[in-house]
Order: C-alpha cells, then sequence, then structure tokens
C-alpha cells in the first residue's frame, strides 16, 4: 500500500468545505491531492498533470461533472478512473455514470471514502504521471485556451 | 326476393297468376266431363252390343225352327232328291231371309236343295264339316261357325237340325243357311251414330259380319288375335275405354256374348265422336276463358297506369331531392291514397330541406370549434382516407388540407414521420394502426424539426351508434410540459445535491474530529460527535426520503435493470451496516447465489430500509436474521427482528406514504413515514410483492418476493 501513496487524486468539488474536508483526510492518509473547484479549473489542471483518480462531484457552476467526464473522456483515454460524488441524483448522473468507475452517496463515511480511493487507485498502478493526450484532446485544449 | 321488372309487368303477371287456378278448375272440370261422357258411351256400346246379341240369338232361334220343322216332315227321311229338291223350293220363297235350305245324308251327302240346281249335277258332301259331325254326335240342333260356302265361295252361316228316324236317332240333317247380310238387313232400321261400328263373331272368334267392313277376305275374319275378343268369349262382358282399331282409329268399345250361342257382338265408336260434347263444351268455356282474361290484363295496365304514373312522378322528384333540389315538389292529385303519400313525400322533402340546414350550420360549428382548438385533429374513414384536419393538423406539420384530404393516410404519415426523431418507428406504430381498425394507442412523437417538439398522439377508434366510422387522431403540444417536468426534476436533483453537500460537510468533519480524539478531550465530547453524525445520516435520509417521493408522485422513478446475485448483494448490505450496530447480531443466510434482474441501487435501498427498520425497532438488541430463499420462479428474501413489533390496529397502513406506525409511541425514532411505501413501489416495478408478519411485542418479519431471471445462467 505505501507504494500506491504518494499518488495524486483530483478532487473536483465546488464545496470548499467539503473539498477541504477530503483533501485533509487524503493528505493524513499519504495522498497527493489536487483540489479543482469546478470542470473548467479540473480540466485545465489534468492537461498538466493526470492523476491516479478523480473524485468529481456532479452540481458546479462554470463546468459541471456531467460535462467535465464527456470532455476528459473524449480529450483523454479511459485509463484515470472516476468516482462521482453524488446525492443520488441518479435522473441526472444517469449518462455521466456510464463513464464514470463508480459512485459515492453524499454523506458519506470517510472510512468508505478511504476504501474507496485505496481500491481504484490500486487498480490503476500506471498512472500517477501525465498522460498523453490525443491530437483531438490537444485540438480541443487549445479551443479552451482561446 | 326482388324482381327486375316493372310495376306494370308485376301487375299483370299477378292478374294472370290469379286467372291460373280457373283454367286449372276448367280443365279438371272437362276431364271430368270427358271421363262421364266415355263412360256413357261405353254403357251405350254395352246396350247395343247386348241387343244385338239377343237379336242374332233369335236369328239363330228361327233358322233352327225352320230347320226342325223341316226335319220333322216326313218328306226329309226319304232322302231322295226328286222329291226333296222340288219341296224345298217351293219353300224357299217363304224364307227369303235364308240362302238355302239343304238336306243331308247321314253320310253328309247332299239330298235335297231348295237352291234351283240342275238336275244331273253333282252333289256336293258336307261330312267334313264340323257342326255336321256335331249335330249327329250330340242329337241337338247347332250353328255353324263361320264357313265359305262351297257352292258361293262366300261366307255363310248354317243353322243345323238332326232328322231323326222313328226311334229318335239322327238319319241326316236339315241346314238352313243364313243370308250373309242377314244381320245387316235386320239392323238395316237402327240409327248407327257417326263412325259407329258393330261386330259378331262366332264362338271361334271368327268374324262373321262386321258393319264398317262389309267386305273382309277370309284370312282377315279371324279375330282370335285380340285379347278382349279371347275375354269376351269366355263369358265376360268387355269395356274398352280406348284402344286402336285395325283400320287405324283410336276407338271405345264394348263386347259382350249372345246368351244363348255364344257369339260375339262388339259395338265401338270412336273416342273423338264420344268425347264430341265435352270437346264442345271445353271450347266454349275456353273461350268465355280468353275473355275474362283479356279483360283481366286490360285491367291491370289500366291499374298499373294509375299507380305508376304518379310513381313517376314521385321517382323523379326524389331523384331531384337527392341530387339537391330540396325545393321542388310534386303534385298528385288523384285523391286516393298515392295523394297522400305525395302530400307526406312533400312535408319529408321539406323537413329535410330545414333539417339539411340545420346540419349544415351544426357541422360548421363542429368545424370551427375543431379549427378553434389548440390540438391538431384528424379524421380517418375506414378505408385509412383523411376526411378532416384542422388548422393546427396543418401549421404544427406543415401539412397542406388540399393536399392529404381525401388520401390515404400514409401521404400524411409520411411527412410526419419526415420531421420526428425516429420516422421508422413512427411508420411502424402506423402500420399497426392501419392494421387494427379498433385499436387505442398513445404514445409521444417527438419533432426534430421544424423545430423540436414533443407531442403526446393519442388515436382511438370512432364509433356512432355503435357503428365504427374510422379513426380519429389528437396530437397535443406537451413540449412545454415536458420542459417543465425536467426543470422539476433537475431541480430536485439540484435541491437533493445542495441539501446533502453541507450534511456531507458536517458528517465529514465530525468524523474527522472522531478520528483526530476518538476518545475526545472530554468524555462527553465523543457522546456529542456521536450524536452529531447519526443526526446528519438522518437529515440525508430524510432528504433522500424526500426526493424519492417526490419523483414517486411525478412517476419518474426510472429503473436500471441489471443481472445481479440477489444473494450476493443481500450479503454485502448485511455487512455494510452490521459494523453499525453494537447492540444487534446480523445474520445471513441464502443459497449459492439468486439471479435476478434489477435496479441494484434501488434493491440496495430496500434491503438498507428492511434493516434499519428492523435494528431501529428492536432497541433491545437481538438477533436480525436476513434469508434468501428460491422458490419456484421466484426469490424471496425475509428480513426478521424480535423487536417492539407492530400493533394490529396499525398494521393495514404500513405502505401507505407518510404513514409512521409509531408516531407518538416509546419508539417514534422520527422519519418521514416513507421508507416502506417507497420499498413497496420498488418492489413492485420490479412485479415483485412485498409483505410482513408482526405481533407486537414480538418482532415482525418482512417478505419481498423478485421473479428470477429467466435467461439460462
Amino acid at each position: 500500500m505505501t507504494t500506491e501513496k504518494h499518488k495524486s487524486v483530483m478532487v473536483v468539488e465546488d464545496d470548499l468545505d467539503l473539498l477541504d474536508l477530503i483533501a485533509v483526510i487524503l493528505t493524513e492518509e499519504g495522498y497527493r491531492v489536487v483540489p479543482a473547484t469546478d470542470g473548467r479549473d479540473a480540466l485545465a489542471k489534468v492537461a498538466k498533470e493526470m492523476p491516479a483518480l478523480i473524485l468529481l462531484d456532479v452540481w458546479m457552476p462554470v463546468m459541471d461533472g456531467p460535462e467535465f467526464l464527456a470532455r476528459f473522456r473524449r480529450m483523454y483515454d479511459h485509463a484515470t478512473p472516476i468516482v462521482l460524488l453524488t446525492a443520488a441524483e441518479e435522473g441526472r448522473i444517469a449518462d455521466a455514470e456510464i463513464q464514470a468507475e463508480g459512485h459515492l452517496s453524499k454523506p458519506f463515511d470517510l472510512d468508505e471514502l478511504l476504501r474507496c480511493v485505496a481500491v481504484y487507485v490500486s487498480e490503476n498502478p500506471g498512472s500517477g504521471g501525465g498522460m498523453r493526450p490525443s491530437a483531438e484532446a490537444l485540438e480541443s485544449q487549445n479551443d479552451e485556451m482561446v | 326476393m326482388r324482381l327486375p321488372f316493372s310495376l306494370r309487368v308485376k301487375l299483370l303477371a299477378s292478374f294472370l297468376f290469379v286467372l291460373l287456378p280457373i283454367f286449372g278448375i276448367l280443365i279438371a272440370d272437362f276431364r271430368v266431363e270427358s271421363e262421364r261422357d266415355i263412360e256413357g258411351a261405353l254403357d251405350e256400346q254395352m246396350r247395343i252390343a247386348q241387343t244385338v246379341g239377343a237379336v242374332l240369338d233369335t236369328t239363330f232361334d228361327e233358322a233352327i225352327a225352320v230347320g226342325t220343322f223341316m226335319a220333322s216332315q216326313p218328306v226329309a227321311q226319304t232322302f231322295d232328291t226328286s222329291q226333296l229338291d222340288p219341296y224345298l223350293q217351293s219353300l224357299a220363297p217363304l224364307y227369303p231371309q235364308y240362302e238355302r235350305i239343304n238336306v243331308y245324308d247321314i253320310r253328309g251327302w247332299n239330298a235335297g236343295t231348295s237352291l234351283p240346281y240342275s238336275p244331273g249335277a253333282s252333289r256336293a258332301s258336307v261330312a267334313d264339316r264340323p257342326y255336321f259331325q256335331e249335330v249327329l254326335a250330340t242329337n241337338t240342333p247347332a250353328v255353324s261357325e263361320v264357313l265359305i260356302s262351297r257352292r258361293t265361295f262366300r261366307p255363310a252361316i248354317a243353322a243345323a237340325v238332326p232328322i231323326r228316324d222313328d226311334k229318335g236317332q239322327p238319319v241326316g240333317v236339315v241346314s238352313v243357311t243364313l243370308v250373309p247380310d242377314l244381320l245387316a238387313r235386320k239392323l238395316a232400321g237402327v240409327p248407327l251414330a257417326p263412325g259407329q261400328d258393330i261386330f259378331t263373331t262366332d264362338h271361334k272368334a271368327r268374324a262373321a259380319f262386321d258393319t264398317r267392313r262389309q267386305q273382309m277376305a277370309f284370312w282377315e275374319r279371324d279375330y282370335s288375335r285380340f285379347p278382349s275378343i279371347q275375354q269376351a268369349l269366355s263369358g265376360k262382358p268387355v269395356r274398352l275405354r280406348s284402344f286402336l282399331s285395325p283400320i287405324g282409329d283410336v276407338r271405345l268399345g264394348a263386347l259382350a256374348t249372345s246368351p244363348k250361342y255364344g257369339w260375339v257382338v262388339g259395338a265401338t265408336l270412336p273416342v273423338e265422336e264420344a268425347l264430341a260434347h265435352a270437346t264442345v263444351a271445353l271450347r266454349l268455356r275456353l273461350l268465355s276463358y280468353s275473355g275474362l282474361a283479356v279483360l283481366a290484363l286490360g285491367l291491370a295496365s289500366l291499374l298499373a297506369w294509375f299507380l305508376v304514373s304518379p310513381l313517376k312522378q314521385l321517382t323523379a322528384q326524389a331523384i331531384a331531392i337527392g341530387k339537391g333540389e330540396l325545393s321542388r315538389r310534386v303534385t298528385i292529385a288523384t285523391g286516393d291514397e298515392m295523394e297522400r303519400l305525395g302530400t307526406v313525400f312533400n312535408e319529408m322533402a321539406a323537413r329535410l330541406e330545414i333539417t339539411l340546414d340545420d346540419l349544415g350550420e351544426s357541422n360548421a360549428q363542429l368545424k370551427a370549434i375543431l379549427t378553434a382548438t389548440d390540438h391538431a385533429v384528424v379524421m380517418e374513414d375506414l378505408d385509412g382516407r383523411i376526411g378532416f384536419l384542422n388548422k393546427r393538423m396543418e401549421e404544427w406539420f406543415g401539412l397542406q388540407a388540399e393536399d392529404v384530404l381525401g388520401q390515404k393516410d400514409e401521404v400524411m404519415a409520411t411527412r410526419i414521420a419526415a420531421l420526428t426523431r425516429d420516422p421508422e418507428a413512427f411508420l411502424q406504430r402506423r402500420r399497426y394502426l392501419s392494421e387494427h381498425a379498433t385499436a387505442v394507442l398513445e404514445e409521444e412523437v417527438e419533432l426534430v424539426r421544424p423545430t423540436p417538439r414533443i407531442f403526446r398522439l393519442y388515436a382511438a377508434p370512432v364509433y356512432s351508434d355503435g357503428q365504427l366510422l374510422g379513426r380519429i387522431e389528437h396530437y397535443s403540444d406537451i413540449t412545454e410540459h415536458r420542459r417543465l417536468e425536467r426543470l422539476r426534476d433537475e431541480f430536485l436533483s439540484m435541491a437533493a445535491h445542495e441539501l446533502k453537500t453541507p450534511v456531507a460537510s458536517i458528517k465529514g468533519y465530525t468524523q474527522l474530529l472522531q478520528r483526530w480524539a476518538p476518545e475526545g478531550h472530554d468524555p462527553r465530547e465523543g457522546k456529542i460527535l456521536k450524536i452529531i453524525d447519526r443526526q446528519s445520516d438522518r437529515l440525508s435520509r430524510l432528504v433522500q426520503e424526500l426526493l424519492e417521493v417526490s419523483r414517486l408522485q411525478l412517476g419518474r422513478m426510472e429503473l436500471r435493470k441489471e443481472r445481479i446475485d440477489l444473494v450476493k448483494l443481500a450479503k454485502e448490505v448485511v455487512e455494510g451496516i452490521a459494523p453499525t450496530t453494537d447492540k444487534h447480531h446480523l445474520l445471513f443466510q441464502g443459497p449459492a447465489s439468486a439471479i435476478i434482474e434489477a435496479d441494484r441501487n434501488r434493491l440496495e435501498q430496500v434491503l438498507i430500509n428492511l434493516l434499519d427498520n428492523a435494528i431501529r425497532y428492536s432497541p433491545e438488541g437481538g438477533d436480525i436474521e436476513t434469508r434468501v430463499m428460491i422458490s419456484e420462479d421466484e426469490a424471496i428474501v425475509a428480513v426478521r427482528d424480535r423487536g417492539v413489533g407492530i400493533p394490529k390496529e396499525r398494521q393495514e397502513r404500513i405502505f401507505e406514504q407518510f404513514y409512521r406506525a409509531h408516531a407518538g409511541t416509546p419508539y417514534d425514532f422520527g422519519g418521514m413515514g416513507v421508507g416502506l411505501y417507497i420499498s413497496r413501489q420498488v418492489v413492485e416495478r420490479h412485479n415483485g410483492r412485498i409483505r410482513f408478519e408482526s405481533e407486537e411485542g414480538k418482532g415482525s418479519t418482512f417478505y419481498f418476493s423478485l421473479p428470477l431471471s429467466r435467461k439460462e445462467n
């Protein structure tokens, strides 16, 4: 397990208190946390560094979870697992969840959160560094920057 | 039956038909009468035959009497020609009715004759004649059969009498030969009916005489070939209703035998003659019948004309009305029922005119209503042709009434299909509709062109007085309705999210504090943190329930079914909950697997709900057993607790929403009272059933069953 620690976990959550909480507990457990407050922020950050796992909120301003998920999957390979932080808004996440590896219902136990993160991070041992985006991805990334 | 003939022909035919029985009666009458005439004629013929028979007997008797007289003369016994010839010749003028009188000796030789005879000429013998032998043998007089005279070579009949000696023994014969036309002469005075024929034959059926055939060859005289003659000879009188005579006409007649000598007498008459009277009568009657028929037909024609001419007028009028000339009226002034019919017809036409005006008005009104309505309406007849479509139909689907009216509905359907998201599916359902005239269809049609819209289509058969007229299709625009629904969904999702996120923070931070200082700085702190944790869970559940109930009420609980192992799922849920309680023992029991098709999250929710209840209402702790069982084609899950149970009077209502069985009791643990309501909805949406057994103070067992997956594992 120790090797899995220090791996980066991106947390995309607009509620800063919750973001802080997840960051604190994951940092305590030895993960490196990359925080993002919305989908656009997250997209910008994954471009620089691809995390081992993304914890993704659904409802967010600027760019919400499902939209981020769609863009992310279009731009990168399926390698990085994504876990949705939901409030069981099933109608909303129905489409998005197909592309996500799992979901965690709010509110969650901290133990539950840690178990979940540990499972997905260990299942994705190859990542941790950045991944080469596809040409198409670069193009749309350029669009984003314009 | 409908006869393709005019009224006139039918009337004439019926008159003729009525006259037919009269014709039948005439014919029957004729038959009866002719029968009577024939019987009368036969009686008459029989009478004639019998009379002639009697005459015949008398004639023969006279001849025999003359013979007897001769035989008794002494000169007869001399057999001396020189004495007998003059004697007989002297007597001849006294008996002009006899051709001759001869005397024969016992050997048959002529011993004397009444005919002039040249002396010395050889005498003939009659020894071979049967009658001669008969007379000698019987010693009694006899009448001969019809002979051919050996002297005259003409037919002749002889009456022979024996000449007896002193001892009475026959020694010779006196023969009296009858003149052949003796009978003709005797009958000369009798007036014969036209065609009347009288004939006689001897006892050997040899014709002696026939009024119609005076000259017959010898061989023609043999009548023995006729069965009726044979019958008469046997002594029975014969009546012949109809026979073909040897000379070729159809006759009737009677045959009788003369009582004494057994000769046959026949009297015949042409049938035509016998029926002459009846035929004349029939002709007269037929003539009057024909007159009657002609009269009747004339009357029928007249009647037909009276009937037909007003009818023709009515027909012309009806045709005119059919063409829309409603103001036309008939004028029939026959003063009878026809005139009444005309009047009624005129009244009907007038009323029709008014009714049609009204109908036109209400039709226009209906069309105006249908046009003004904010729905698209189209009506198809039984052949699937468009009979009506309103303004909205044209607007919404870009149709022109004149393009589709009277056309098959495929024309319209193809145009609408081109605008939909899934044209093939739309057309497929149309095909179903056209194959099932009485089908009722309710569905959503999503248009992508010209602007995205959603319509609700309702198609149903239209009946009038129980008779199928066609189909109405009715589109209502539910785009806005759908948009509002989506907004509401989104709002609910967002509300849940916005409510749960702070709860998640509260719960998370509480747990963080617990992690950092498990015992707390103060013993009371640990307890407080637990309370905060528990209450945030409760708050979260309330939010979740609120969301669920809202969704259920909107009818928008979506199931994402997949193949899952119920045993595995239940076990996981039990294992997940077990650590949350210290007081209870959560036990699990089940088979290796039970594969069902279900929404994993929903079922999890049901299990959690049942287990939560079990824990909550077993405040004293104890075993909580979860069992999965398989029964035929379903899987059954039972969750049993040893808790407080549900009071009997509250059991009925526990699946109702917002019903809280323990409200106001020491076991009121809060909640919205929707857990079991949601569980039941979820189970039923999976085609399953949920029930429970409970006894107050002893605990409850909840069961739910779900159909097993039919797919082979």
